[in-house]
């Protein structure tokens, strides 16, 4: 039985580790805290839906479409909505982004408000037994692809001179420009990427909630308790974070009281901000010099 | 004065915050190896003039010219790419990223071989060298002037604006960043060098211009600074 | 000047309504307005409105009711309370309807409640169905298809049909819905049965995973699950369960589809422990139903019609009938004496008959449950059906 939860933990950790990742990708990178992040994970499942069961594409081909357009979703929106507020009050920025998400899902209502789409699995095979657990191909890919993402971004960030100069850019961005980084088209590209990671999320998702238009949203409290859990702005953070909360949704909702499960996330939220303000893997960072 | 020898020029700038007017048509010009300094009194515009140079600020009229070219208007990064880099009063160092990733991070939009630049500015910071895993955050403010000119000098320019590098230094880093103007000088650098100290200015500079109220009051060789320095002193700095 | 005055507002008053005071209904017309979510996230049950209007076009195609014809206005509210305020008022004041047909949202039936009351204007509700519709009692309101309260006494009592179930557990949302279906259930459950509920679970709205639930259920092995859950919960409930290999029935809520689920699920082996309440005499795509589809296609070609479209034609056949008893000088409580006469009704697409009375608005008071044998929608009034 424990076992059984923790794999199930494990998917719905991954989930949220993914989204939340996405998010302190962008709030890493561009300082911009995306309010709008779970509607582009909607819009990245929408997009794999048209391409495969709409216009008919192999699966592959229907997933690398719907990347794109959420890349190219992504670098309109820095391009046309962020970039001329950018140097205003934070707020206003964020406020966009909460726009963007009203925006998405006022298209995706006019177009499919009526109904809940069903995204079929990308491999359809029966469950798999490991001794007493059960997992579906698609948990397992949950997992996999989640864990790929997260392995990429470590590895961009930390090991890359691209990753060091994209953090670089957001830190310092007059530093970064003072080099001769273009940060603007930084930043641009980055929404890009994590419009990018949302596809991808959307993707793997989909099958298993099925598409509506505010499927995204509840998931967007799930990653933001996973990045206040872990640390906000930190990487590590956010992906141990999702994770730990998928795990404790399913052990509370099992061991005390599946009343637990939803509120777990602003249970979280809430005794974080108050006993660890900097989250488990936080810490104070000075960000002048 | 012949002027058309000019490498580098400002050409009758303007410009506003908001309305309040910060320099009202300024003029000067660099040659090539040439180091010019920039005078002036606290608020006189002389930092204005650096970041609309190097494309923070927008100009309300007036022209830059980098070899004839015009870099006016251009983005941060343009201006950079062009050959115009500054070093600024807040040294807008990477502060979490070690000395060698912040120089690294220099060379990183040229993309030419940074291993040999990386010795190059070494050997001129020894100091840099000993410290090339700490962060930038943790070093001393001397430090940290030698880490913004390192960088600046990793990004390959062909003029260094140096926004008062000695400020707010020990004595000893104020004779360390002379000895490194000089050195740089004598290596045939172009820069543009803003600076309050005016002793330590002039007996690098080769020319200055004095800027008031955002306006060029007083140009001239240094020669000419050094033998009236009391009372230009007197007149622009009190 | 005086008495010229009074001719001219006499003259007036004929000229727009020639015969008769009551609003609405002219020489060959009356009015009849509809509101229901017709976009937005809720309009998969707004259908119902479809399904209304089609039974009275077909009613004017057979030459009307006393010789008028119905006129229909239809509004969206896209289920929202200040929208279907003004839906309704416009409804009333500008296109001066005789009666409404309308509401499928709960929120937007409360909020236009009162005011309608107060103008005695007829209400049938189109589709709404929480019980407390009917509660307090409203003289001019009747709601002509199953509410909470029924579909949830039905649930258990469809349970407690096979012979020997002794544990039954419930799963339901923590909102409002899912705690007054629960409480209906579990109170009927003591008083009809004697029995406890012998588990409760939460499963939380957007969910998208019920492991803990499943496990738990399980752990506890009841004879069943009844689900007070929504749409999208209930598929996933049932989409778990077939993963976990637990095989207790599960029972779904009234505006929970057996297609919409299948759909939603993808899997027809998950179906086979799962019923949902059902309100309808021929089984989905049956023959039987195919009249009623082909009556709502005939005037709305693009329709794709399921479960909800037919959730009002009931109650459109009522209001038909209770037009016809109230004769042709047609007043508002002509038409509220006829309705609360209506007995037994049989409108051959709700598998319960309507009853009205002087003091219970609430129509229908029972249904069946639905489920798939042998890979077809069979309708079960009991479990050994
Ligand atoms: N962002 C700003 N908004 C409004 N006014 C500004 C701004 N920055 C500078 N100023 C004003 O413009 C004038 C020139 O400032 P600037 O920083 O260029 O002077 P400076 O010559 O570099 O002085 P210092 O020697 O103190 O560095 C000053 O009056 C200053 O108050
Ligand atoms: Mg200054």
């Amino acid at each position: 039985m424990f076992a059984q939860l923790v794999a199930s933990g494990l998917v719905q950790g991954s989930i949220y580790a993914v989204i939340a990742l996405g998010m302190t990708v962008l709030f890493r990178s561009t300082g911009v805290v995306h309010f709008g992040y779970g509607a582009f994970f909607m819009a990245g499942a929408f997009a794999v839906y048209v391409f495969s069961q709409v216009v008919g594409m192999a699966f592959v081909l229907a997933f690398l479409a719907a990347v794109a357009v959420l890349v190219l979703v992504g670098m309109a929106f820095e391009r046309v909505l962020v970039r001329p507020i950018v140097h205003g009050p934070h707020v206003t920025v964020a406020m966009m982004t909460v726009a963007m998400s009203y925006l998405l899902t006022g298209v995706a209502r006019f177009f499919w408000g009526q109904e809940v789409l069903r995204m079929p699995p990308i491999v359809d095979v029966p469950p798999i037994f490991v001794g007493s657990i059960v997992l579906t191909a698609q948990d397992l890919l949950i997992i996999a692809g989640c864990m790929a993402l997260v392995v990429a971004f470590f590895l961009f960030f930390a090991r890359t001179k691209l990753g060091k100069l994209m953090q670089a850019a957001s830190q310092v961005p007059r530093g970064a420009a003072l080099v001769g980084i273009n940060v603007p088209g930084f930043h641009m590209a980055m929404w890009g990427v994590v419009a990018g990671i949302a596809a991808v999320a959307g993707t793997l998702v989909a099958p298993v909630t099925m598409l509506y238009p505010d499927m995204g949203a509840h998931l967007l409290i799930k990653a933001f308790a996973a990045m206040t859990f872990g640390g906000f702005g930190n990487l590590g953070g956010a992906v141990l974070g999702g994770l730990l909360i998928g795990l404790a949704e399913q052990l509370a909702g099992f061991y005390i009281s599946t009343a637990l499960i939803d509120i777990f996330a602003y249970l979280v939220i809430i005794v974080v901000l108050i006993v660890l303000p900097n989250g488990i893997l936080g810490k104070k960072e000075a960000t002048r010099v | 004065m012949e002027t058309n020898d000019f490498f580098f020029r400002v050409e009758d700038v303007h410009v506003h915050y908001g309305k309040a007017a910060a320099l009202s048509g300024v003029s000067l010009g660099v040659r090539r190896s040439e180091v010019v300094t920039l005078l002036g009194a606290n608020g006189s515009g002389k930092t204005t003039l650096l970041n609309t140079v190097s494309g923070f600020l927008p100009l309300t009229a007036g022209d830059v010219r980098i070899e004839g070219r015009s870099i006016r208007g251009q983005a941060p990064h343009a201006v950079v790419r062009a050959g115009v880099v500054q070093v600024s009063q807040y040294r807008d160092l990477f502060p979490q990223l070690s000395v060698r990733d912040n120089l690294v991070l220099g060379a990183a939009v040229r993309g030419d071989d940074s291993d040999e630049a990386l010795e190059g500015v070494y050997a001129k910071f020894p100091r840099l060298k000993e410290r090339h895993a700490q962060k930038a955050i943790t070093l001393s403010g001397g430090e940290q002037q030698m880490l913004a000119i390192g960088r600046a000098l990793m990004t390959r320019p062909e003029i260094i604006l140096l926004d008062e590098p000695s400020a707010g230094l020990a004595p000893m880093f104020v004779d360390e960043i002379a000895r490194i103007m000089r050195e740089l000088k004598d290596e045939g650098r172009t820069m543009l060098l803003v600076e309050q100290n005016m002793r330590l200015a002039m007996n690098i500079a080769d020319r200055f211009y004095i800027l008031r109220d955002g306006v060029v009051r007083e140009e001239g060789h240094c020669d000419h600074l050094r033998a009236n320095f009391d009372a230009l002193a007197r007149e622009h700095y009190l | 000047m005086k008495r010229m005055t009074a001719i001219l507002a006499a003259a007036l008053v004929a000229v727009a309504n020639p015969a008769f005071a009551e609003p609405g209904v002219g020489e060959d017309t009356i009015r009849i307005g509809i509101f229901a979510p017709l976009t937005g996230s809720a309009s998969i049950f707004g259908r119902a409105a479809f399904g209304a209007e089609a039974v009275y076009n077909e009613v004017n195609e057979k030459g009307g009711i006393h010789g008028r014809k119905i006129e229909v206005v239809r509004e969206d509210d896209g289920c929202d309370a200040a929208r279907a305020i003004s839906a309704v008022r416009k409804l009333t004041a500008q296109d001066d309807v005789f009666l409404i047909h309308g509401g499928v949202c709960s929120g937007t039936v409360m909020a236009v409640r009162d005011d309608l009351e107060r103008q005695n204007v007829p209400f049938v509700i189109l589709g709404a169905a929480s019980a407390g519709i009917v509660k307090p009692f409203k003289k001019n309101l009747f709601q002509p298809i199953p509410n909470s309260d029924v579909v949830a006494t039905q649930m258990v009592d469809f349970a407690m049909s096979k012979p020997g179930t002794a544990k039954i557990a419930l799963i339901s949302h923590t909102d409002e819905w899912g705690e007054t279906n629960s409480r209906v259930a579990t109170e009927h459950l003591k008083k009809a049965y004697g029995l406890d509920i012998s588990l409760k679970l939460a499963l939380e709205r957007s969910t998208t995973d019920a492991t803990p639930q499943i496990l738990q259920l399980r752990n506890a092995q009841p004879d069943f699950v009844l689900a007070m859950l929504y749409p999208a919960e209930t598929a996933l409930l049932v989409r778990d369960a077939h993963k976990f290999g637990m095989t207790t029935p599960i029972l779904g809520n009234f505006g929970v589809s057996l297609e919409d689920t299948r759909d939603r699920v993808g899997d027809m082996a998950a179906m086979a422990n799962f019923y949902t309440f059902y309100a309808y005499e021929p089984a989905l795509s049956s023959a039987e139903i195919e009249p009623w589809t082909k009556m709502i296609t005939k005037y709305f070609p693009d329709h794709r019609a399921d479960t909800f479209s037919y959730e009002a034609m009931g109650g459109a056949l009522a209001v038909i009938e209770a037009l016809k008893q109230a004769g042709p000088d047609l007043t508002r409580d002509k038409f509220i004496a006829a309705m609360e006469s209506i007995k037994d009704f049989q409108s051959g697409i709700l598998n319960t008959p309507i009853t009205f009375s002087a003091d219970d608005h609430a129509g229908v008071n029972g249904g069946a449950m639905i489920a798939y044998r042998d890979g077809k929608p069979t309708v079960l009034k009991t479990w050994s059906e």
